[in-house]
């Protein structure tokens, strides 16, 4: 049967910026793994990423940060490949990948945010041998 | 699948680099930024006769001289925004030019006007169109809304796919309808003067019902109906960096250019009418003045009268596409400050702002639905935004020369100031005189709007402060576990699930299972003995076989516990290998995640088991 085949032995926390909703979903992360562990940003402009970079070197508890390009501005493809590549290294382990979520006080005001979670959630879970956790971080007003 | 269908109607995705190629010569720009101001001639002329209609048939004769008078300030309004151009060789906008000169809330009134009479642009500029197809072909008419939805569809289909195939596909129209115009107005004029052609003579009694007497009110409402004219002549001002390199001087002589040959083609239609006696048919199927004039000239059946209509609608469409070449940019710009929800700054796959679009596509349909498509109903809403936004944006122009004080800028100031002054003028009048026929809505709505942009530009304030790291306190280690395993009995997909649980704490776990039914819930017992892994099975009862209620109540108590920990959920989910075989199953695994996902203080850790057929 299955012989400790889900045991969290790669982790990806998916970072959309450095903020206070980033900082519970890296310390869960780091809970899982400490060593294999990493903080994964897409690159969608270069001024934001300056800013992250800079940011992580204060906030990422030591956890490496890797950017990915996306020439196409798809934030889902980048993600998806890289999973993809990092399952064939390590022969079909499982990978965990820790997504923060922003969870507004009120419903409508879901309108305002981009649903990439929702949609980033629905693709991780297509894919084999990852497992979601999903970190809310709940917004007071 | 729905990839797939994505890529055949919006094409393969374009890279970063390619955006800067997104660029149009002039002859293109002039198609593509005119064509909205051009097309104003195909209801212009005819909205004057409708207001003077009202009257008496001798008001009519006034057509002309109104007509006149809106072409001065066409000039007038046009000679201002070079300036603009000139300044703003960026792109202009009346958004822009007042956030910059004048402050954020006329800024915001600016941006409202002129996102209403965008949408305006469409609804109003599609249903002229069918209008012109039912003028040829009456039995088209029964379909009007349905040929004007399927139009909308395929004019934001084009624009999704991005502007420079757009340009491509719609110069061609333009320019044949500015020649079958100057045809039709020439010819017309031949005929009349070596008298071979005699118009019908004027009706006696133009409209029963109204016979009003001529006064100054219905001469300025048949004014504030001409105006229409200048809907659109502001859209290059606010395209300029869609324009090649130089990118003003290109701009303001397409601008020029464009106001000459629209004046030319208002008087010319509008006398043309008058000599020729036409008069608006007030049926509810209603004709349209230029295709009575077209027939009268060239003849119904002829093929000079088919071009014209066919050359009229392709302009009105083409007309829509600038609202859609500067809907979404000005939408971006707003996203870009937080005053509208952040998707509408995202570029879509092929460069383009594709969430603006969508929302200019979805809510014009919704205005051609409302309107049956007729577009003399529409009109009364229309010219007000835009007049407000012409306003704004030249009292921003004077500002800027009295605070700049560069060389010339008294005369700049008292050009730009004119325009104001005269524009704000032709807003009063347009309010006062429309009101009554739907002017009112577009003057409760901006307002309305404005206070919306305000509320979303707080929201992304207060999240941005909520969520700002500045006195945060430094991070600390998780220091306990407590899991909670869902369990909806014991099979495959529960194992991994469990085995995950079981690393991240071998002692503060335990597995749920909610008794629905005594028998399910006796062979569950046995099983777990086995299968268990020698987790603890805590069986809840739920009274009112509701499974989200029992769990939320466990959770709130197993959260109390401690006070150093992290409640983790893990729900083992099933994955179909096809996506319409989830109809097949309990979408519970769902409807607990968004009820876990509002609870405070609870991760939730999908361990998806993938079903291989």
């Amino acid at each position: 049967m299955c012989t400790g085949c889900t045991a969290p032995t790669h982790v990806i926390v998916l970072v959309s910026g450095v903020h206070r909703g980033v900082v519970p979903p890296l310390q869960y992360g780091l809970s899982l793994t400490s060593d294999n562990i990493r903080g994964l940003y897409i690159d969608m402009d270069a001024e934001s990423t300056e800013r992250i970079k800079t940011n992580w070197a204060q906030w990422g508890s030591g956890v490496e940060l890797e950017i990915l390009p996306s020439p196409y501005r798809s934030l889902i493809r980048p993600i998806r490949e890289y999973i993809h590549r990092m399952e064939k290294r390590s022969h079909d382990d499982v990978v965990t990948v820790v997504l923060p979520e922003f969870i507004p006080n009120r419903w409508w005001q879901n309108v305002l945010h981009n649903q990439t979670a929702l949609a980033l959630k629905t693709m991780l879970l297509c894919t084999r041998n990852v497992v979601v956790v999903s970190v809310p971080y709940h917004l007071d007003h | 699948m729905l990839g797939t269908l994505k890529r055949i109607l919006v094409g393969k995705p374009l890279a970063n680099e390619q955006l800067a190629h997104e660029r149009i010569p002039k002859r293109t720009a002039l198609a593509v930024f005119s064509s909205d101001a051009l097309s104003s001639v195909a209801y212009a002329t005819e909205a004057i006769l409708i207001a003077l209609m009202f009257a008496n048939r001798e008001a009519l004769g006034l057509a002309t001289p109104i007509a006149v008078g809106i072409t001065l300030l066409l000039i007038i309004v046009s000679y201002s925004y070079t300036q603009t151009i000139n300044a703003y060789p960026n792109g202009g906008g009346s958004y822009i030019v007042s956030r910059e000169n004048l402050g954020t809330l006329p800024s915001l009134i600016a941006a409202v006007s002129l996102m209403t009479s965008y949408i305006l642009t469409v609804a109003v500029s599609i249903s002229a169109g069918v209008t012109a197809i039912t003028s040829a072909l009456p039995e088209l008419d029964q379909h009007r809304t349905a040929i004007a939805l399927v139009l909308i569809a395929l004019l934001s289909l084009a624009n999704l796919r991005g502007l420079k195939e757009s340009g491509a596909i719609f110069a061609v129209p333009t320019y044949l309808f500015i020649v079958s115009m100057f045809a039709m107005i020439l010819v017309g004029l031949y005929r009349y003067s070596t008298g071979t052609l005699v118009p019908a003579p004027l009706p006696e009694v133009v409209h029963a019902e109204f016979n009003q007497t001529l006064g100054w009110f219905l001469i300025l409402r048949a004014f504030a109906s001409g105006c229409t004219a200048l809907t659109g002549i502001e859209a290059i001002s606010d395209g300029v960096q869609a324009f090649k390199q130089p990118q003003a001087r290109n701009a303001s002589m397409t601008l020029t250019i464009m106001a000459v040959i629209l004046s030319l083609m208002f008087v010319g239609i509008t006398a043309l009418a008058s000599l020729y006696n036409v008069v608006p048919d007030g049926a509810l199927e209603p004709e349209t003045v230029n295709s009575q004039l077209a027939r009268a000239i060239f003849g119904g059946g002829s093929i000079f009268y088919y071009v014209i209509q066919g050359a009229t609608m392709m302009i009105l469409i083409l007309a829509s596409n600038t609202a859609y070449a500067d809907f979404p940019r000005l939408s971006y710009f707003l996203a870009i400050d937080r005053f509208l929800p952040r998707q509408f700054a995202q570029r879509g796959d092929r460069l383009v702002f594709s969430n603006g679009v969508l929302f200019l596509g979805i809510v014009s349909a919704i205005l051609v639905v409302a309107f049956n498509a007729r577009e003399q109903a529409l009109l009364p809403l229309y010219a007000l935004g835009v007049f407000a936004a012409f306003t704004l944006s030249q009292y921003g122009m004077v500002q800027r020369w009295r605070r700049l004080k560069s060389t010339g800028w008294v005369r700049n100031m008292i050009i730009n100031g004119l325009g104001a002054s005269i524009t704000a003028l032709v807003f009063v009048v347009i309010a006062v005189t429309k009101f009554g026929q739907g002017a009112w809505s577009v003057l409760v709505i901006i307002p309305v709007v404005v206070l919306l942009l305000y509320q979303i530009r707080k929201h992304y304030l207060d999240v941005a402060d909520q969520l700002s790291l500045a006195e945060a306190p430094p991070p600390v280690a998780l220091r306990r576990h407590t899991v909670v395993v869902l369990v909806s009995g014991v099979h495959r997909g529960v194992i991994p699930a469990l085995q995950y649980g079981l690393s991240l704490t071998s002692d503060n776990i335990r597995a749920l299972y909610i008794d629905l039914d005594a028998s399910s819930t006796a062979k569950m017992i046995e099983k777990w003995a086995q299968w268990g892994s020698g987790v603890e099975l805590e069986i809840l009862p739920s009274p009112y076989r509701s499974l989200i209620r029992p769990i939320r109540e466990y959770l709130s108590r197993a959260e109390k516990r401690y006070h150093d920990d992290v409640v983790t959920v893990v729900l083992p989910e099933f994955i179909p290998n096809r996506w319409w075989q989830n109809f097949l199953h309990n979408q519970t695994a769902l409807a607990i995640k968004t009820m876990l996902l509002f609870s405070k203080n609870v991760v939730v850790v999908s361990v998806p088991y993938h079903l291989d057929k």
